[in-house]
């Protein structure tokens, strides 16, 4: 319990931080919001007036604290460039976001974790070599190059999608999944590579426990050694990588929307600071900041969960 | 009841191949309990670990026999060692503190056996194991048995350790060196608890260990065992009162203040000094 | 069980093999790299119409793009750009992330406390996040990526060089220069930095492979690295489009960056011995 009251205070307090650097960040920059919302033709009074009305005029401190109160509130402020409320941009993006970031993840879970046993099991021969092999080249694919190769291979050749034809899930949802299962290939495949790697480690290292003779000694197959003792045990330190895996997933998704012309977060972001439509950016990056936070906070309590021993530490 | 003849083992990825134990022979009859005594390197955990069939790849049988119960057990496929283990023999070892897996309860632990050999309910294992547990004198066994091992001490572990191998009822225990990592107060507690399982189980001990002073406390018969091959054996009284072989005479004269120190032995070292 | 010989040659074996093909990839890689600085067999801007999407020849060993432009001459400009700007951010994000890392952790107090703070927030930002927070503000260029990068890179660098030092810290051998009278500042560059060498080389690594990718992405989002300057990423992106006319475009410049990851990655596994 004590574990986790101090886990999420430092939630809590890491969630401040950020919105608050966030917010001053943007602060410094030069140039006058004012002036970015009206453009230079309007006159100095008609600027003044809009700055009061947005409270720019007050103690940056005071600013912050209501541009947090209405970021809670859900009000993320108005975009400079199309005057549209944030949020309702934002809700519009995040599906296909979310999406892919799942995807790539449970594809991240789903291969890394057999074929990490598989390697770690099999260590030094045939399975081991040639996954060993592919894994180095396959980490050093760049994203947006995966991407474009998935694209050719299975898009241009292969005819399995085409490319360009994203279909929003309020069209269809088996259209939504069925293009984005693509960017989320073309993700998942290092990290995949990545998760292969650490947890054959993690396996090699258990599978040399004295608990692994205790569980031979008490009757198990190889398989139930490998199932029901040592997995467990080989996650532990492979969670840590999964919670930055996440991460480095969503920012991987905004690279990949351009590749796969997806209309997203990351195409908004872009665009955005292109603008220098600041709400907009500053909004995303608190976003997908405190998610990855929050990620990071759940992992934690998956290791209290698993690992037993964690709450005496704590 | 168990019957080894002539067994040897050898490392074959060296070269050239070394040979871990050499002409090994032994028998026990069921409820015995026998003693393999030698220093570390003697080939005895080799000799045990031959005996569960857990034997590294690289460790090969090449001669002899091995018969449990009227079978041989060198013919035995992996399913049927699997069928063997924590069954009809099972083991223990000699550090309690990473021979339980971490992350599991011991309860879960504890009736391991049962869950893979028999087709009991969830309630009746519990049951067996939370009698076990007050059996091999773990006290509070409905709160241990949630708890993980490392909120347990060593000599706690051990326990968990020697009742999880005597579950199943197994006709003969494997005892790795189960006390050498312990405090000397918590290894006479734990010999003793070996000794009256034997007695109330009938279990055979196969009892592994380094130290001549705990062989003689439990064991009727023991192997000396040195450079993986056996230099003397016989009833525990009569090797340690009277060694025949000069290299049981040398490990009874690095006991220091034994109990049974003969006059002869302490002239033979005050001579070689 | 006793350890046998092969086993620690055979690990150790493997481990130089990483190193000497890293090795060898990241020579021909680099100097691919420098080469495109300074040299190229065409200009890379320019465009000549009757050469669009031109097969490859010797005269073009990559084929023409789009406009006409020779595509070995762009992936070598590009391959330069790339170059400087990870080299850029390792000088920047290497060097005073290490030398804050140093300093914290040698002499740890409140410095050291709220780099960890830091630290700790920054990690919950993907980089190539951050440094978009900084192109946002600095606007986009080759100066400002580098910048961008360099001071994203830092947190990382500290971090790990001050878990080193702290280990070092404590050591006997720093207890005894002190004893000597080293002063501070000598025990760390002269007697700790060499000690954590090994892991700060497959860090740099790393951090080159990092900071490529992160370029490459930056450029292909159109916000990195801009005209006139060349880079592997933009080219890439301009070229997606025509891939089947003129895939050289996009396999080539993909091509050497995978070259490079793959050297940078091996070599830093070599390095972490």
């Amino acid at each position: 319990m004590k574990y986790l009251i101090k886990k999420f205070c430092t939630l809590i307090i890491t969630l401040f931080f950020i919105s608050l650097l966030s917010f001053l960040a943007f602060q410094v920059i030069p140039g006058d919001a004012a002036l970015s919302k009206l453009g230079t033709g309007a006159t100095e009074q008609k600027r003044e007036k809009l700055r009061r009305e947005m409270g720019l005029d007050r103690p940056v401190l005071e600013q912050y604290g209501i541009w947090l109160k209405n970021f809670g509130q859900g009000n993320m402020g108005e975009s400079y460039t199309y005057s549209l409320p944030v949020s309702e941009m934002i809700r519009e993006k995040m599906p296909a976001n979310l999406a892919i970031t799942a995807m790539s993840f449970l594809m991240m879970l789903a291969v890394s974790i057999p074929l990490g046993l598989l390697a770690g099991r099999y260590a030094g021969r045939i399975p081991d070599r040639i996954l060993t092999v592919c894994n180095q080249f396959v980490m050093a694919v760049p994203g947006f190059f995966m991407g474009i190769l998935i694209t050719c291979v299975f898009g241009l050749a292969l005819h399995w999608f085409t490319p360009g034809g994203y279909v929003s899930y309020q069209e269809s949802w088996s259209g939504f999944f069925g293009y984005l299962i693509f960017p989320s290939i073309a993700i998942a495949l290092p990290k995949c590579a990545m998760g292969v790697k650490l947890l054959r480690s993690s396996v090699i290292g258990e599978l040399g426990q004295d608990y692994v003779r205790t569980a031979y000694s008490r009757g198990n197959s190889q398989a139930q050694v490998l199932l029901s003792h040592v997995l467990k045990n080989s996650l532990l330190p492979i969670l840590t990588f999964w919670a930055l895996a996440i991460a480095d997933i969503v920012a991987s998704s905004v690279i990949l929307e351009q590749v796969f012309t997806i209309p997203g977060l990351g195409t908004l972001l872009v665009q955005s600071i292109s603008n220098r439509d600041y709400p907009v950016v500053q909004a995303i990056i608190v976003l997908i900041a405190g998610l990855v936070v929050t990620i990071n906070f759940l992992v934690d309590l998956l290791y209290g969960i698993i690992d037993p021993r964690i709450e005496l530490r704590g | 009841m168990l019957e080894i003849q002539g067994l040897s083992i050898e490392f074959q990825d060296v070269n050239p191949p070394f040979l871990a134990v050499q002409d090994f022979f032994l028998s026990m009859n069921s409820g015995e309990i026998v003693g393999i005594v030698g220093e570390s390197g003697s080939g005895k955990t080799m000799t045990s670990l031959a005996l569960m069939g857990l034997l590294k790849r690289q460790a090969k049988i090449t001669s002899g026999s091995m018969m449990f119960l009227g079978e041989d057990l060198l013919s035995k496929s992996q399913k049927e060692w699997q069928a063997l283990r924590g069954k009809e023999i099972s083991m223990i070892f000699q550090e309690p503190m990473t021979s339980l897996n971490p992350v599991l309860t011991i309860g879960r632990q504890m009736e391991e056996s049962l869950r893979l050999h028999t087709k009991m309910e969830a309630k009746e294992r519990k049951k067996k194991a939370l009698d076990m547990m007050s059996q091999v004198g773990l006290a509070q066994p409905e709160k241990l048995y949630r708890c993980y091992p490392h909120q347990l001490s060593g000599g706690m572990r051990q326990r968990v350790m020697i009742g999880s191998a005597l579950i199943g009822n197994p006709k003969l225990m494997i005892a790795d060196e189960p006390t050498t990592a312990l405090d000397v107060t918590i290894q006479a507690q734990i010999l003793s608890l070996l000794k009256k399982m034997n007695q109330e189980h009938g279990t055979a001990i196969l009892f592994i260990s380094h130290d001549l002073r705990v062989i003689q406390s439990i064991c009727s018969r023991v192997v000396v065992m040195y450079q993986g091959k056996i230099v003397e054996s016989g009833p525990v009284q009569t090797v340690l009162r009277s060694p025949q072989q000069a290299y049981t005479k040398k490990l009874l004269s690095a006991i220091p203040n034994r109990a049974y120190s003969l006059r002869r032995d302490r002239k033979e070292r005050i001579e070689s000094c | 069980m006793r350890p046998k010989k092969g086993d620690f040659k055979k690990v150790k074996k493997e481990k130089n093999y990483y190193f000497i093909s890293g090795g060898i990839l990241v020579t021909v890689v680099t100097v691919f790299m420098l080469v495109g600085l300074f040299y190229t067999p065409y200009d890379s801007e320019a465009m000549d119409l009757s050469l669009k999407f031109a097969p490859f020849t010797l005269a073009h060993p990559f084929g023409c793009d789009q406009f006409g432009r020779d595509v070995f001459s762009r992936v070598l400009k590009g391959s330069g750009t790339t170059f400087l700007v990870a080299a850029g951010t390792l000088i920047i994000g290497g060097g005073l992330g290490t030398l804050l890392g140093l300093f914290t952790g040698y002499f740890g107090g409140w410095p050291d406390e709220v780099l960890m703070r830091f630290n700790d927030l920054v990690v919950a930002f993907p980089n190539i996040l951050l440094a978009l927070i900084f192109i946002s503000i600095l606007g986009p260029g080759k100066y400002n990526v580098i910048l961008a990068l360099g001071i994203v890179f830092i947190p990382s660098f500290a971090r790990l060089v001050r878990s080193e030092v702290i280990v070092h810290r404590d050591m006997d051998y720093v207890k005894s220069v002190r004893l000597m009278g080293g002063s501070h500042l000598r025990i760390l560059f002269v007697h700790i930095l060499p000690n954590i060498k090994g892991t700060l080389f497959s860090a740099l690594a790393i951090g080159f492979n990092n900071a490529v990718l992160s370029e490459a992405g930056m450029s292909y989002l159109g916000i990195g690295v801009q005209p006139p300057d060349a880079s592997i990423g933009r080219m890439m992106s301009e070229a997606q489009a025509y891939i089947f006319a003129a895939p050289g475009s996009v396999l080539f410049p993909g091509l050497v960056m995978i070259l490079m990851v793959l050297g940078f990655g091996l070599l830093s596994d070599g390095c972490s011995v």
